[in-house]
């Protein structure tokens, strides 16, 4: 049986009097690679708060990490690194910050884990260069190797492939695949593009602002959950690979 | 020796620039950097108030400025961190309100003079040794809390939500760096002037922003331009008998122009 990491029970959360996250109920083990799916507004973002502790769920409960095991790494638009000089050490340098605590110095130890990291994704040479000198998906890279300098065993990525081109996001799942295997970490994936987290991800959650599907993504497929959230006339298509 | 120096006003003036020259920018890259520079403004206008406080109660202007800008950024934050209104929106009132506060009390003390202008537009002629001692001291404490929260304040600066996710106290940091940039504006006005204040927190920064290969590298160029730019226009203002508020900021623009061309 593998470890529970988190665990939703009937949970709900109200902005003003409005459910937007309404009785849901899942949990994340070690190693799982799950795609949370759903529209604009379904409560996606909302699910992850409550997810990292961000957000206290009205009613229900969550049973959560300790807070530095948890990797999040949100959308692009909060991100100040692409605007801002910072280095890519720098930045992932970062993710060490929390563990070090106040009024202490970060040292050559957390220096070394924030390189590790770096070289997890691929850009340790890149490491005194500025983050908005990169590329779309070497930004979104440097990214997660802050998240994952904390040593997380949850990494929560919010739509990491908005505006990265065809060839960076194939190169992106293969580091995924790669971080789980070696790490065994358990990634939490949102993602619009849903015909590519289905063929990725080995469990779905598909928000409406309840679950409207928990499950391996062959059965989404072959059930009509796509019409359920998308309306009629959307389709899947399953690839083998 | 320079004439310059000879007189002893000039001295104090250096001195408390010097201060405020380093000070300003080292908060400002943390405001800069959360897209946030509009706060010193409005903090700048509510030290209005305070000094208008200051003038009719008697009591130093610098303290009552002080106790405002503090009570004021505690409230902006306070707006901020409960989403009740948008961070833009809190300041824009503040900004206001501070003014219409100041301008209200003075008027009913009858007291639009000498005094009042010296605060708005900074004035390098009247500033006290108290002011010398005052700045130095508060000085001091402001850039030794920023140096031993320096790591937290630049994590929440460049993403709030992620730090807070790991487990940075965010709300304690964030009042802090408020109460620090509420001190520093209040403590900026005697020599930039409240409505330059702002300009002297952020140009600098802007500037750095332009050269700099890292994060600490623009901390280092920020604080030296803003120091230079202070030092700057005291000089001019001193040769050219302009107002000082005016002459630093100048010096800060044309160094912004100077790094944005270098730059490119």
């Amino acid at each position: 049986m593998k470890k529970e990491l988190v665990t939703f029970d009937h949970v709900s959360f109200a902005y003003a009097s409005e459910n937007v996250v309404d009785d849901v109920s899942f949990s994340v083990h070690e190693a799982d690679f799950i795609g949370l799916i759903g529209q604009n507004g379904s409560g996606k973002t909302t699910l992850l708060k409550l997810m990292t502790g961000l957000l206290e769920p009205s009613s229900g409960h969550i049973t959560r990490l300790s807070r530095h095991l948890v990797g999040y790494v949100p959308q692009k638009s909060s991100q100040t690194g692409r605007h801002f000089p910072i280095t890519c050490e720098e930045l992932v340098l970062q993710g060490r910050i929390a563990k070090r605590g106040l009024f202490s110095m970060l040292s050559k130890n957390d220096q070394k884990k924030a390189w590790q990291a770096l070289d997890a994704v691929g850009l340790l040479e890149k490491k005194n260069e500025l983050v908005r000198e990169l590329s779309g998906g070497q930004q979104q890279r440097v990214f997660i190797a802050r998240a994952l300098a904390s040593e997380p065993k949850l990494l929560i990525l919010d739509e990491p492939t908005v505006g990265v081109d065809e060839a960076s996001q194939e190169e992106f799942y293969m580091l995924l695949a790669a971080l789980r295997r070696e790490k065994h970490l358990a990634i939490i994936i949102v993602s619009h593009d849903v015909e590519v987290v289905i063929r990725e991800v080995n469990s779905l959650l598909c928000m409406n602002r309840t679950l409207v599907y928990h499950g391996i993504p062959e059965k989404f497929v072959e059930g009509n959950y796509a019409e359920q959230m998308y309306g009629k006339g959307k389709k899947f298509i399953h690839h083998e690979h | 020796m320079l004439e310059i120096f000879e007189y002893s006003f000039m001295i104090r003036a250096f001195s408390a620039g010097a201060i405020i020259g380093l000070l300003a920018p080292l908060i400002g890259t943390f405001l800069v950097a959360r897209r946030y520079s509009l706060i010193a403004d409005s903090l700048a206008h509510v030290s209005l108030a305070g000094v208008a406080i200051g003038l009719i109660t008697g009591i130093y202007p610098v303290y009552t400025a002080l106790g405002t800008t503090i009570i004021a950024a505690l409230l902006i934050e306070q707006l901020r961190s409960s989403k009740r209104l948008s961070g833009e929106s809190a300041l824009a009132i503040f900004l206001s309100g501070g003014l219409a506060v100041a301008i209200t009390l003075i008027g009913l003390a009858n007291g639009f003079n000498v005094n009042l202008f010296s605060y708005l537009f900074g004035s390098i002629a009247t500033v006290q040794n108290i002011d010398v001692w005052v700045i130095a001291g508060l000085g001091v404490t402001v850039g030794g809390i920023i140096i031993l929260l320096y790591k937290e304040l630049f994590f929440l600066s460049f993403e709030e939500e992620v730090a807070i996710v790991q487990g940075v106290p965010a709300k304690v940091m964030n009042s802090m760096l408020m109460i620090l940039t509420a001190v520093t504006v209040a403590l900026s006005m005697r020599i930039v002037g409240a409505l330059l204040v702002g300009a002297l927190m952020v140009i600098p920064v802007i500037a750095a922003m332009q050269v700099a290969r890292s994060f600490k590298a623009t901390v280092f160029y920020a604080v030296g331009l803003g120091f230079v730019s202070v030092w700057a226009g005291l000089f001019a203002a001193y040769y050219l008998n302009i107002p000082a508020g005016g002459a630093i900021v100048l010096s800060s623009l044309a160094l912004l122009l100077g790094s944005m061309l270098l730059r490119r």
